[in-house]
């Protein structure tokens, strides 16, 4: 990349700034580790939740961010891949956080939404209430989420 | 002419970086401090969004410039531009969505908001529940239009 093309004049400016990105990349990296923090700390599962969404995001941005660094073009493209992946596991943990659905694994659906030891008592009695009623309105909730998230 | 002693596109890349990783900076400061689940998806969401574009945008002017330089023959840079351009495509359909879903989840799972004024969706699915449940629902249909606000 060193050649002398000083014709077209600002241009030339951009010489090395692949340093620039580097930089970039290491401050996106402080980035991830302070979502990292919301990641272990975060009293409900949602948080989690919330929290690897942003650090996905994040590793989308520093991946193209690296591949100018270094300039490799992978890296690009793996960052495609990678959001469209985190995108997919975004919505089956928003799945799973929702209600135990048809073909999922029995887990029991609200105390699983909870750390240990941060279960109140009025949201002790939410649940009460939504796994009284939680039979017969569990299925077309589920179909209206499906359509919303897909429109 | 120049901006700040450097060229005006130079000043442009600069002027991406540095919003970019303010943005992140404050999605990342906003997931740490804001109090409940809609308040830090918000903060999160909204803001990784906007700063990852903007790091978008600038790793695309260096394609591109670099791409002008080599006399358009450097196929490299003009990778770099074109694929830069399909991912920054990609977070702008995927991550407003993921949120959304998120965001329904967690209202769904009894995680409720800790300062809340009004509660649409909250109305909304207990009037479905009621209609299910045979007691037909007061206010009529308007339900449709409200769970999308």
């Amino acid at each position: 990349m060193g050649q002398e093309d000083i014709r077209i004049g600002g241009l030339a400016m951009f010489e090395g700034i692949e340093g620039v990105f580097l930089a970039v990349a290491v401050f996106l990296g402080f980035y991830i580790i302070g979502c990292a923090i919301r990641l272990g700390v975060g009293p409900t599962a949602p948080d989690r939740a919330v929290a690897l969404d942003t650090i996905n995001t994040l590793i989308v941005a520093a991946m193209f961010i690296l591949g100018a660094a270094y300039r490799e073009v992978l890296f690009v493209d793996i960052s495609i891949v990678y959001a469209l992946l985190s995108f997919i596991t975004t919505l089956y943990i928003a799945r799973y956080l929702e209600e135990k659905k048809p073909g999922m694994v029995n887990v029991e659906p609200v105390e699983c939404c909870f750390a240990p030891g941060s279960v109140s008592p009025e949201s002790g009695e939410n649940a009460a209430n939504s796994g009284g009623g939680g039979g017969k309105v569990e299925k077309p909730a589920a179909g209206a989420a499906g359509e919303e998230v897909v429109s | 002419m120049s901006v700040l002693g450097m060229s005006p596109l130079l000043f442009i890349f600069y002027l991406c970086v540095v919003i970019g990783l303010v943005f992140n900076g404050l999605g990342m400061v906003g997931l740490l401090r804001f109090p409940d689940v809609y308040t830090r998806l918000h903060a999160a969401t909204k803001c990784t969004t906007f700063g990852s574009i903007f790091l978008g945008f600038s790793v695309m002017g260096y394609g591109l410039v670099n791409w002008v330089r080599s006399d358009y023959t450097s196929g490299v840079d003009l990778t770099f531009f074109t694929h830069t351009v399909a991912a920054v495509v990609a977070i702008l359909l995927t991550n407003p969505t993921g949120a959304h879903a998120l965001a329904r989840a967690s209202h769904r799972s009894t995680v409720k908001p800790e300062v809340i004024v009004v509660d649409r969706l909250e109305e909304y699915e207990e009037e479905k529940k009621r209609g299910k449940t045979g007691v037909p629902p007061e206010s009529g249909s308007e339900g449709d239009a409200e769970v999308s606000g």
